[in-house]
């Protein structure tokens, strides 16, 4: 029982799309902790609501948003999320939420609740749209049927948040589990009575209940199978043995007998809802010219375009702003107060050059983030997101990938890093990190200034082509990259595809905004903080001065220079030194190779010769680089490891392990591309296109024998990698899913 | 187009042999893993389940249904795990 002192715990569970974020949304208001990441996992909210009157046991309650789940079994990685919350018992209350619309699937996950036996209230949503299709919902009946305190609201009307509070802080007084309880067939009730005494020492090591998991175990569950066999409660021979005999006697699978009963159940709960017998939904109807085999298409690819295009052209032209703004403040705001407080030359370098342009480079991203997330939130809110996986799922399962991968990519095309966040909407890990393995090939909008600057100077005339050719470039060395890392990385079969289509609604501009906000506001507060630090620490370096005053020379250029020759086998000459020190400063923001090669052209041309720095610099670019060269440099540019701030997601969304993988994978796959390239163009040295290839080559070997060792840690946990039939499946472990710890007590 | 020999439209009838606005009841299973039928079985596509086809993606597949009053997408080929019965 909760003491007075300890703050309670209450988990918004539901399915997807049931409305509970807004749920979360109300209670919580601005008190949110978003993005409290496990690890690896797909992501859990906290937040704390205040009820405003609510007398005893405090006045805050911890809120936690589980992922969306239609079942507490887990066969994806946000399920395993939920189911694991749910059984560790850590919550009070589980605040149950039910799509008003939808009511005889959601109850599926109610019934799960109720027979593990977690104390719950039950809270209907949507209850307006519900009435407005005709549904009529009898609440007494319903909450006769349940056998839980219901409360029905309108998720958006303040009032109903206060009603949904009232709820939770009289349930928290008396927390009891839903009564109802399923009707199985005869011989499956025996079954179950049978196996839960013996089962009451591994349920209580858990705190859940053992007819629960005595069903769980019938049902093949693979999870609970091996937690049971793991405690020696029973052997798998014994389970097997079992499940094969009943199997037998109700000459049905288990799993399909246990799912009719339940959802008869749910038959007799429904008959307090009233729902008109309909024809094709609006929403259905517009699917079928949405969807259709001629137009279904081209608006798809108006839709992304547009997408595309809102971000790139409208945030980039508030980029400037955001810079010149954060430049005022982070740099000529702060070395004025430094030099009005006359603070040491020192102490100016590091504030100013280092933080103060790290935070600035920080500052440049929100336009076109933040725009990013609205077009998204938008395509969300609208419900036509799930169409476009819908339609590209076709195309995406060639490379092994499922349609719900493309979305993310798509937003690559502007900045890696949402794109990478985006891939938690994937279901298993082994299609997040291919996906995310493949995002940073989509060139973003930081590498235009560097293919527009080389392609004026090098190919005028010709220069929309060349980067055309790029773009097309990266989405062929994706292509390949989530072809190779699905097959090696990450080997396994891609997910199977069940996608929900919700109904269409027009975007609420509220819901939208809100929802690009926080996801914005997530970004800065996370990744800004760990961004500015390794931008000024990058940048530090770059601003203390080695030269002997001959040359301007700092820690960052001189070792752009030492490194050179690796870059010579795809055309970097010695004398070209400012191209590697462009490739080095590039690694912290791609747009920074442009001002690198300015600048370093610049210093070097001391000499002064006439004309504007720009005319020069495009003269310089001409002198050190050769039409192939500058080709293959730009192929360079677009495949080599993505900037800090990506190689810092990717790490945040992988592991640090992975995520170096990649900004290695990826530095190595442009050394390859863009050598193969300049020496089949130009160098015409068969040694060193044998080279790049063995490397490749190399790569591969390493990622097949890494992919093992990762499997063998169990990786691939949601992913059946045997091609068994159902009827192996009643053997524990048959799927090959690798049993979890238990959570604790 | 999918060539379909009459003895396997006679035979078993799945998402595929379905037209759009045709309707079939779901019968059993076939064979197939059991995540995915664990997560078909939990979106309520039990057996006596009557299922819509509303429409086909662009390229022919996923498919597009209606179950229980909501809509769903399924590839055809592992929705051939549905065993089904046409109604007319």
């Amino acid at each position: 029982m909760k003491t007075m002192a300890r703050i309670p715990v209450i988990a918004l569970v539901g399915n997807p799309n049931s409305g509970k974020t807004t749920i979360f949304n109300g209670l919580t208001g601005s008190r949110q902790r978003i993005g409290n990441w496990p690890g690896v996992t797909v992501e859990k909210k906290e937040g704390t609501h205040l009820s405003p009157g609510w007398a005893s046991g405090g006045d805050s309650m911890t809120v936690v948003d589980l992922p969306g789940v239609y079942a507490v079994s887990a066969s994806a990685e946000d399920e395993r999320v939920a189911r694991d919350f749910i059984l560790s018992r850590e919550a009070d209350l589980i605040v149950n939420v039910l799509d008003a619309t939808n009511l005889e699937r959601n109850l599926y996950l109610t019934l799960a609740l109720a027979e593990i036996g977690v104390p719950m209230v039950v809270v209907l949503t949507m209850i307006d749209r519900a009435h407005a299709e005709g549904i009529k919902i009898d609440l007494e009946a319903l909450t006769r049927a349940i056998g839980a305190r219901v409360v029905a609201v309108n998720g958006l009307v303040r009032d109903g948040v206060a009603e949904v509070s009232r709820a939770i802080a009289s349930a928290l007084h008396d927390p009891r589990p839903a009564t109802v309880a399923v009707e199985y067939a005869r011989a499956i009730e025996d079954r179950i009575a049978t196996w839960t005494p013996g089962l009451a020492g591994a349920a209580s090591g858990v705190g859940i209940n053992a007819t629960w998991l005595a069903t769980s175990l019938l049902e093949g569950d693979p999870w609970i199978t091996g937690y049971v066999v793991e405690t020696g409660t029973f052997d798998a021979d014994e389970i097997d043995r079992v499940r094969t005999e009943l199997a037998a006697e109700i000459d049905r699978d288990i799993d399909v007998a246990l799912a009719d009963a339940r959802y008869a159940t749910i038959g007799k709960i429904a008959e307090s809802v009233k729902r008109p017998a309909r024809g094709p939904s609006i929403s259905e109807r517009i699917d079928r010219v949405v969807l259709g085999r001629f137009v279904g298409l081209p608006i798809f690819l108006a839709a992304m375009f547009s997408v595309f295009w809102t971000t790139i052209t409208v945030g980039e032209t508030f980029i400037e702003l955001f810079e010149d703004l954060a430049g005022a403040v982070f740099i000529d705001g702060v070395s004025a107060a430094l030099a009005a407080l006359s603070a040491p030359a020192i102490l100016s370098t590091i504030l100013v050059d280092g933080v103060g342009t790290g935070l600035q480079a920080v500052a440049a991203f929100i336009p076109v983030i933040g725009l990013m997330f609205v077009m998204l939130a938008l395509l969300e809110d609208s419900g036509y997101m799930a169409r476009a996986a819908f339609i590209v799922d076709r195309v995406m399962r060639l490379f092994g990938l499922p349609g719900k991968s493309f979305v993310p990519m798509m937003i690559g095309f502007g900045c890696t890093v949402p794109a990478m966040l985006g891939t938690r909407t994937l279901e298993s890990k082994r299609d997040r990190f291919t996906t995310i393995f493949m995002s940073p090939l989509m060139s973003c909008g930081a590498r235009l200034p560097v293919y527009a600057l080389l392609a004026a100077a090098l190919f005028p005339g010709r220069a929309g082509l060349v980067v055309f050719a790029l773009y097309l470039t990266g989405i062929a060395l994706a292509a390949a990259t989530g072809f190779l890392v699905s097959r090696t990385l990450f080997p396994g079969t891609p997910s199977r595809f069940i996608l929900e289509l919700p109904p269409y609604h027009v975007p609420r501009p509220g819901a939208v905004l809100g929802a690009a906000w926080r996801r914005l506001a997530a970004f800065l507060g996370r990744a800004g903080v760990v961004i500015a630090i390794a931008v000024a620490v990058l940048g530090f370096l770059d601003a203390i001065e080695t030269g002997d005053g001959e040359q301007r020379a700092t820690v960052l250029s001189s070792f752009g220079r030492s490194i050179t020759p690796v870059f010579a086998p795809f055309g970097i000459t010695e004398e070209n030194w400012p191209a590697s020190v462009g490739i080095v400063t590039g690694v912290f923001a791609k747009e920074d190779v442009v001002g690198t090669l300015t600048a370093a052209y610049a210093y070097d041309d001391a000499g002064g010769t006439a004309g504007d720095t720009d005319t020069r610099v495009l003269e310089r670019l001409r002198e050190n680089f050769s039409p192939a060269a500058a080709f293959a440099f730009l192929l360079f540019i677009l495949t080599y490891t993505p900037c800090i701030a990506a190689v810092v997601t990717s790490m945040r969304e992988m592991g640090v392990v992975l995520g170096s993988v990649l900004a290695g994978y990826l530095a190595v796959l442009a050394w390859a591309v863009a050598t193969v390239f300049y020496q089949v163009a130009e160098g015409g040295d068969l040694a060193q296109i044998l080279a790049a290839v063995g490397v490749l080559a190399l790569v591969a070997v390493v990622f097949r024998v890494f992919g093992r060792r990762l499997a063998a840690g169990g990786f691939s946990r949601s992913v059946s990698t045997s091609s068994a039939a159902c009827l192996s499946c009643r053997v524990p472990g048959g799927c090959a899913v690798i049993p979890r710890k238990p959570p604790t007590p | 187009m999918t060539s379909e020999t009459p003895m396997e439209l006679s035979q078993t009838l799945t998402l595929k042999n379905l037209a759009p606005g045709h309707s079939a009841v779901i019968v059993g299973y076939a064979e197939c893993e059991r995540p995915y039928r664990a997560r078909l079985l939990a979106m309520g596509l039990t057996t006596e389940t009557v299922i819509t086809v509303v429409t086909r993606a662009p390229f022919g597949d996923p498919i597009e249904v209606r179950v229980r009053g909501y809509n769903l997408s399924l590839r055809a080929g592992e929705a051939a795990a549905l065993i089904l019965r046409e109604i007319s």
